[in-house]
């Protein structure tokens, strides 16, 4: 009795009861839930690039090549870091989200999505014509790496390609020295790493610049596809043996990282940056310690946005980036070579190795299988391949076009590339893909790790590629 | 006559219940207001819980659109703490002594915790005895002391970029040319988990500061008197009066910071140092799974190790507290 009184007071009073207590929380907790249920997608098909690709690319070329005015079409800018991307995608496509519809991939690491199905199969959802025009007109690495490995089926379709080339300041080499004549012979016929790696040091000592060369080998995918790859490949050395053996047959290929000519590479990286004499070669130190934790990112700042290198092995997009900055006087001081070689092509023993090597990188583009409208994201798909569409993309991002014969005739009058249209093609040609196959994703995870280990001096060079080989022997197996 | 017997039953069954709850004596209630924040928890914690030990006994399927294989029993653990798994990132342990002791998860990880929390106690002992003296400023020293505690940890770990980043920091010239870092501390294990173990004592002393702070004012001052009367030195005033009285609140402040440290991954990745240079245990369930590998199972598996290896150490704390409180009341 009691307790009712006092309940009717604090009822007239306005306390709070148990009732109103249940009841408020009640209605705030349905209203959390609604409120999470909320719609807050896009109904645009949006492809997830990059930053450069999101700024700089012209959404009125698919609408020229055909996409219906209807359809809105959105860019939006994903991690930068390969790495962070193929993350990002991994969790999009567990939680079967709708958006993106169409992700921008590393060629490097797309043919797991393929395997496990994780990304739409184009050859089921487009009609046969249209894939076997994109089969017969892009790059054939682009293709390959854009396919199952146990089918043959296309499931995604090819961006870009994408090597690096050797891109230096010529104002500081010139106050060094050196001319135009230089300049044009190296464009076409670049030295070696010995010679290089004194020329920078030499061109370093006499600037205001703060690093020499710059490159890529922080511990990442960049380093194990790519930057060391090419490094290895010009001394002749490989991961599974030679080329032959790029794309398999997993399990039954040679693992030769302990051979000679990768220690050797791995030697020649240190002596460019601490000058210690471990290489054969006589590699002078002409490297900063910050390239073993830096990607692209940092040497873009480092040469590009600061000026503050001499010289920087990058991707084909940064010459479009000098060619609008000051500093470079919009690119006529910005000097472009193909990659110094290592041994020549004669001196080792494996086919196709040797030389100026390069890595042979692109991008693909995959549907997401839980897009909202499956037909108008295809539809956005299909005018990628248009040239309308690619020279969009070459004009504004300043990616490549895909297939070879765009290549020529659009990047040819293109005002950042034109210049550089012979050096880019020797680049081109002295292409080297990346052994991607179903284990690539793992394998790279060990090489990148223990080649960065081997660089800062945690291993030596014999234990970490020991380590390595073992390691990269049982995923053969998996 | 049934119905005017009872003329205010309500078929309404919300009502009803309503007006059942009224009538339920406080423990009871207390116990209905428990049980939505107990399934919450069950579906939260338990349940996921379950599903990752179950996860961890089926083996990896790497190529094929299923996530996992065929059930492979308690191999995955084996292979795991064995290291025999090529698919982790980084060894869990390996009891070889093949590999660097801040290269193995379960190393970086129990150092890191015993590190951080040691040191993170010892501070907030001190800023708790700061902040309960009464003092001019007092409360401009409080905002100072609890501050780091308020930035986002995303925000530390860029703070922390910035400092040791070589190309930008203005710490990572100098400890350099001093020979305490390389030249790449962010990218160098030992180097990286130093800072990241200062990262993590500088945000969260004022954590235990806080509770520690609690416990101390709670301690009747009269008791201090009596000490200081007869006689006791500021240590033994310390010694058999605060820190016995803390004690309770002192273990559940470490039993928190401890679980926190178990699991430190935040500001591991904010800080630039990555998960690569600087291997937590919950960095080795996020890259396995979310990494280039994708490995599912082995990513469970050590997850559910983690989550062991926390209940251990709950376990540990909590017979502690049992014997502190025990202590107490006597």
């Amino acid at each position: 009795m009691k307790d009712q009184v006092t309940a009717t007071n604090e009822e007239q009073s306005g306390a709070l009861t148990r009732r109103r207590f249940v009841q408020a929380t009640g209605v705030a907790g349905m209203a959390s839930i609604a409120g999470c249920y909320g719609d807050s997608g896009s109904d645009a098909v949006v492809i997830s690039g990059n930053q450069n690709l999101a700024q700089n690319l012209e959404i009125q070329a698919f609408y020229d090549a055909g996409v219906s005015e209807e359809i809105d079409i959105e860019i939006s800018a994903g991690p930068e870091d390969t790495g962070s991307r193929s993350e990002a995608f991994v969790s999009t496509l567990d939680a079967e989200q709708s958006s993106p519809d169409i992700m921008m991939m590393d060629n490097g690491w797309t043919i797991p999505f393929i395997s496990r199905g994780d990304i739409a199969n184009l050859e089921a959802e487009m009609d046969s014509s249209f894939i076997e025009e994109v089969r017969d007109d892009s790059f054939d690495m682009l293709v390959q790496t854009a396919s199952n490995p146990d089918t043959g089926e296309m499931w995604a379709l090819p961006f870009f390609p994408d090597y690096p080339t050797m891109q230096y300041r010529k104002d500081l080499f010139r106050e060094a020295g050196y001319s135009d004549n230089d300049f044009e012979t190296w464009a076409t016929d670049p030295p070696s790493w010995e010679e290089w790696s004194a020329t920078v040091a030499e061109v370093h000592e006499q600037s205001d610049v703060d690093y020499g060369y710059v490159w890529q080998a922080d511990s990442y995918a960049g380093l194990s596809c790519c930057s060391f790859s090419e490094l290895m490949s010009t001394y002749g050395g490989a991961y599974f043996g030679g080329l032959d053996n790029l794309f398999g047959p997993v399990g039954d290929r040679p693992v030769t990282v302990e051979d000679e000519a990768v220690i050797e590479s791995i030697n020649v990286a240190r002596d460019m940056v601490y000058g210690n004499g471990d290489a054969s070669q006589d590699i002078t130190q002409c490297a900063p310690e910050e390239v073993f934790g830096w990607s692209e990112p940092d040497t873009d700042g480092a040469f590009v946005g600061d000026s503050n290198a001499v010289a920087m092995r990058n991707w084909t997009y940064t010459i479009g980036i000098a060619e609008g900055d000051e500093q470079f006087n919009n690119g006529e001081e910005l000097g472009v070579m193909p990659m110094p070689y290592g041994r020549a092509e004669s001196e080792v023993e494996s086919e196709g190795l040797g030389g100026t090597v390069v890595a042979q990188g692109g991008w693909l583009l995959g549907v997401n299988p839980h897009t909202d409208d499956m037909a108008e994201t295809l539809e956005v798909l299909r005018a990628v391949h248009s040239e309308e569409v690619q020279a969009a993309v070459l004009d504004g991002p300043g990616f490549l076009p895909h297939q070879p014969d765009l290549v020529e005739s659009l990047a040819g009058d293109h005002p950042a590339y034109g210049d550089y249209s012979e050096t880019l093609a020797i680049a081109g040609d002295s292409a080297v893909s990346r052994p991607v196959t179903p284990v690539w994703p793992q394998q790279s995870q060990q090489i990148h790790q223990e080649v960065n280990d081997a660089f800062q001096g945690n291993k030596t060079p014999s234990e970490a590629m020991g380590d390595l080989s073992t390691a990269l022997s049982e995923l053969e197996d998996l | 006559m049934a119905t005017e017997s009872q003329p205010s039953r309500s078929k309404n069954p919300i009502k009803r219940g309503l007006a059942w709850m009224e009538n339920l004596s406080e423990e009871a209630y207390a116990y209905l207001l428990l049980i939505p924040a107990f399934l919450v928890l069950a579906v939260i914690a338990f349940w996921p819980l379950w599903r990752t030990f179950k996860l961890s006994l089926f083996e990896d399927e790497l190529f094929g659109a299923a996530k996992v294989g065929d059930f492979v029993g308690l191999q995955n653990y084996i292979d795991v703490i064995t290291n025999q798994n090529e698919l982790l990132t980084r060894p869990l342990i390996d009891l070889t002594g093949g590999t660097p002791f801040f290269r193995q998860a379960l190393l970086v990880t129990i150092a890191f915790a015993v590190i951080s929390v040691v040191f993170e106690t010892v501070i907030g002992f001190g800023q708790a005895y700061i902040m309960a003296r009464e003092y001019r400023g007092r409360r401009w020293v409080r905002v100072a002391i609890i501050l780091p505690w308020a930035i986002p940890i995303v925000i530390q770990g860029m703070l922390f970029y910035l400092l040791f980043n070589p190309s930008v920091g203005f710490l990572s010239g100098p400890l350099q040319s001093i020979g305490v870092f390389g030249a790449n501390p962010l990218t160098d294990s030992i180097d990286a988990f130093i800072i990241t173990t200062v990262a993590d004592i500088w945000k969260t002393s004022a954590f235990m500061a806080l509770l520690i702070l609690a416990g101390m004012q709670s301690i009747d001052k009269s008791l201090y008197d009596v000490a200081e009367v007869a006689g006791a030195s500021p240590w033994q005033r310390f010694r058999h009066i605060t820190l016995p009285l803390i004690l309770p609140a002192l273990l559940v402040a470490m039993l928190f910071r401890t679980i926190d440290a178990m699991r430190v991954y935040g500001i591991i990745e904010a800080s630039g140092a990555g998960c690569g240079t600087v291997p937590s245990l919950s960095c080795l369930v996020v890259d396995t799974m979310f990494g280039s590998t994708q490995a599912y199972a082995s990513a469970a598996t050590v997850a559910f190790i983690t989550a062991i290896i926390i209940g251990v150490a709950i376990t540990v704390y909590l017979v502690a507290l049992k014997f502190s409180s025990g202590g107490t009341h006597q």
